[in-house]
């Protein structure tokens, strides 16, 4: 079922925080342990819902797209995404929008990215680990 | 190509003129030299080479012999030389055709007798003359240019190891260590070597572009021209240095390989080097298993991310269920949520059902009932679909604390395994034996350094992806600039042009490479089981590290236990593999074949020999590898067989024809 159609949508990330993305993606999975994500889609949701988790919205600046919105798990990333606007709009009617939609995650990944980055680059041990360490404790606090 | 003839004039042992008929036809394609030890049969060898050769044998010849060209000469022609005043002429001059048309080369060397400081009697060399020529279908003599291109059209000089080679030399390749050596021969020999070349013209043609587009740029065009310039410079010297870590890499783990295989032959050190074995083989499952843990983990972690939306998914679920109640969504279920609910045989609140129960028709009727009607249900499928998705990154976070637990599993055994290889490494190098010790101590310092160079390269590696992205970045701002400066961007578009011609080589190298590589491991395969069909419970590898491996039917590394007659079959099925491969099919010409053979290999290996090449020439000793199983299966096959005959007072070789 696919409440909102995302596709043809792109999705677009900061020029200046696109080397974060390439720092921590990489489809090689010898490289897991220092790339977490094997594709930019996977970091970008991870940094929008930890942007709302962690109330930090930042409009995007000159930006660059990087992967098309048709590359989202209907099942689980999709709900997810709907879930982030609604958080921002706080208005059912958002979700009619898909455009709108990917604009708020956009800037929940925006201000979620330097949280990630932090968490997983700025602290000691091997970035998987890290992110692992990030997820459980957080799953754990629940 | 197709040798006819070689005539040899006072060439060390053979003083005089002499001439040997190598022509042969498919039928019987073999020709036989037979001489016992020194009688001069690797002279005959040499004459070969150097004939077609030169100045390039003769620097083969001082590293390989440690004799300088001008040693070759006869001795008595020296002395009637020294007698009459006069001087000797030594040279070779081999026959051949190519392509249909005949040629000659000649070597030849003229020397004036002198006599040392200590009186001994010695060549000086006064000429040297090399000569190409041509015999024309009128009998003409066309003399023409003798260099590498002519050569290189027929058999280059970096080839011919793999096709005119001695029966030790060729052991070697199926050694422990000998990866580099095969990863050449099968570069050189299938012509890599060209398209590496053709890159580099083509980055050169780059580069000038490069350059002169940064000349003729102004303003904000120039810096961005000479940043790229210098981005593509470093990129250029980054790869260089990971194809000579790489190449470091290889070395070192084939050095490895051959201490560890000295250390295996020596008493007190097998049951260790078998524990040690053993260990290493464990470790390396745990690292793939560890590698495999990793990416599920990886995997997982991109679901259970998802966990930190978890509050804006409640407050939208609770908001939609609100609005569901108190009606401000219809309570008519939508055609699509009740085809999912179908489709996933489960219902709304959670019941599984199967078909045709009582759910299942109730919700056919509904869906039935509902197929007319078109408004936008969409909120209540999100509800149901926000439900899912908390289910299924439920679902993971388990799965993720289960392989997180895995991982630690497999990190604490691979930990257990390095302290259990250490331990062996310890026992290893408290052995008396000194030699053990000093082994396994080098042993230990090839590791130290493999790690250093693994980390080098990793670094190397992740400054070529910062310098691609670089690189990218500033393509698109010089493609942005260039627009205001016509001259630029037409230097632009050039550049861009070879650039790209030489990175698309670049993949068709790696591919071409691969791909010979594979060809080459079946030829192998094929070869190794004709010629020796007593191993055949034995299976050839060649591994992407080029290793040419062997494997006994539980998949165990097994090239120790081939004997050593079994291994020069191995060297001898890739070397007519790589013929084959390369379809360049010159000569064979092998000196001591069967030197290193065992005599119940003889048979298999004398047989096969003469089907893999249209001319084969070999230099064998009279009954120990001339013996009544070889001839048996050669003679019939033989256009020639030549006999050497050696005075040893006169040190002095005759050939006669048999």
């Amino acid at each position: 079922m696919k409440t909102l159609d995302l596709a043809g949508i792109s999705v677009y990330v900061e020029r200046k925080i696109h080397s974060i993305y390439e720092e921590l993606t990489s489809r090689s999975s010898k490289k897991a342990e220092d790339h977490p994500f094997a594709t930019m889609k996977d970091l970008f949701m991870m940094a929008a819902c930890v942007g709302a988790q962690r109330g930090k919205f930042v409009e995007l600046g000159p930006s660059r797209d990087i992967f098309s919105g048709e590359l989202f798990n209907s099942k689980t990333e999709v709900p997810v995404l709907a879930a982030l606007a609604y958080h921002r709009a706080k208005d059912v009617e958002v979700l009619s929008d898909p455009k709108r939609v990917i604009e708020i995650a956009q800037g929940w990944a925006n201000g979620g990215i330097h949280i990630v980055h932090e968490e997983l680059l700025e602290r000691p041990g091997r970035p998987l680990y890290n992110l692992v360490e990030m997820l459980l404790s957080e799953v754990a606090s629940d | 190509m197709h040798f006819e003839r070689l005539e040899i004039l006072n060439f060390a042992s053979y003083c005089g003129e002499h001439s040997l008929d190598l022509d042969c036809n498919s039928d019987c394609p073999v020709v036989i030299i037979l001489g016992g030890t020194g009688y001069g049969k690797t002279t005959l060898f040499d004459a070969i080479n150097w004939a077609l050769y030169g100045t390039d044998y003769e620097r083969d010849l001082v590293k390989r012999r440690e004799r300088q060209i001008i040693d070759y000469v006869n001795e008595s022609a020296l002395r009637d030389a020294e007698a009459t005043q006069g001087f000797v002429e030594m040279s070779c001059t081999l026959y051949f055709e190519h392509d249909g048309v005949h040629y000659y080369i000649n070597q030849a060397l003229v020397a004036q007798p002198v006599r040392n400081n200590e009186g001994k009697l010695t060549p000086m060399q006064t000429d040297r003359t090399t000569a190409l020529y041509e015999i024309t279908s009128s009998g003409d003599h066309k003399r023409l240019k003798y260099d590498t291109i002519f050569l290189d059209e027929i058999l280059p000089n970096n080839v011919k190891d793999y096709f005119l080679f001695d029966g030790d030399r060729i052991y070697n390749l199926s050694n422990p260590g000998a990866s580099q050596e095969v990863r050449e021969a099968i570069f050189r020999v299938v012509d890599l070597e060209l398209i590496k070349n053709a890159i580099g013209h083509l980055s050169d043609v780059a580069t000038e572009y490069r350059r002169k587009a940064n000349r003729e740029s102004t303003g904000e065009l120039s810096v961005v021209e000479e940043e790229y310039a210098n981005a593509r410079e470093r990129l250029s010297q980054l790869k260089e240095e990971e194809e000579n870590l790489k190449e470091e890499e290889r070395a070192i783990k084939a050095q490895i390989e051959a201490l560890e295989e000295k250390l295996k032959n020596l008493p007190d050190t097998s049951k260790l080097q078998e524990r040690r074995s053993q260990f290493v083989q464990q470790l390396q499952q745990v690292e793939a298993q560890q590698e495999s843990v990793t990416a599920e983990i990886r995997a997982l972690c991109a679901t259970v991310a998802l966990s930190f939306a978890r509050e804006p998914i409640l407050t939208l679920i609770n908001e939609l269920d609100s609005k569901r109640q108190k009606g401000l969504i219809p309570k008519k279920v939508s055609q699509a949520l009740l085809k999912d609910l179908l489709e996933l045989k489960r219902c709304i609140c959670g019941t599984e059902f199967q078909e045709g129960d009582r759910i299942f028709q109730a919700l056919v009727a509904r869906l039935e009932a509902e197929r007319a009607k078109s408004s936008g249900q969409e909120l209540l499928g999100l509800l149901f679909q926000l439900g899912t998705a908390s289910d299924l990154v439920g679902e993971a976070v388990q799965q993720l604390n289960r392989k997180d637990e895995e991982l630690q599993r497999l990190q604490e055994h691979r930990r257990e395994l390095d302290i259990a290889i250490k331990q062996v490494d310890d026992e290893l190098e408290k052995l008396p034996k000194e030699d053990v010790a000093a082994l396994t101590s080098e042993v230990r310092e090839r590791r130290t350094a493999q790690i250093s160079i693994a980390r080098k390269l990793q670094q190397t590696s992740d400054r070529i992806a910062q310098r691609q992205a670089k690189i990218k970045e500033y393509e698109k701002k010089r493609e942005i600039l260039g627009k205001k400066q016509e001259n630029v961007r037409r230097l632009q578009r050039r550049e861009r042009l070879a650039q790209r011609a030489a990175d698309e080589l670049e993949g068709i190298y790696e591919t071409f490479a691969e791909d010979s590589r594979q060809a080459v491991e079946k030829l192998t395969k094929q070869e190794f089981r004709q010629f020796v069909q007593s191993a055949s419970a034995y299976q050839v590898a060649l591994n992407e590290e080029y290793e040419l491996q062997v494997l006994d039917s539980h998949g165990n590394r097994a090239l120790q236990r081939l004997s050593m007659g079994q291994s020069q079959c191995l060297s001898l099925a890739f070397i007519t593999a790589i013929s084959r491969v390369s379809e360049k099919n010159p000569p064979l010409v092998i000196d001591m074949p069967f030197g290193r053979l065992d005599r119940d290999v003889h048979d298999e290996v004398s047989t096969r020999l003469p089907e893999i090449t249209s001319q084969l020439v070999l230099f064998l000793i009279p009954e120990i590898e001339w013996n009544e199983v070889t001839a048996k299966n050669l003679q019939p096959q033989a256009s020639h067989i030549y006999r050497l005959e050696f005075d040893k007072a006169n040190r002095e070789t005759t050939i006669t024809k048999l």
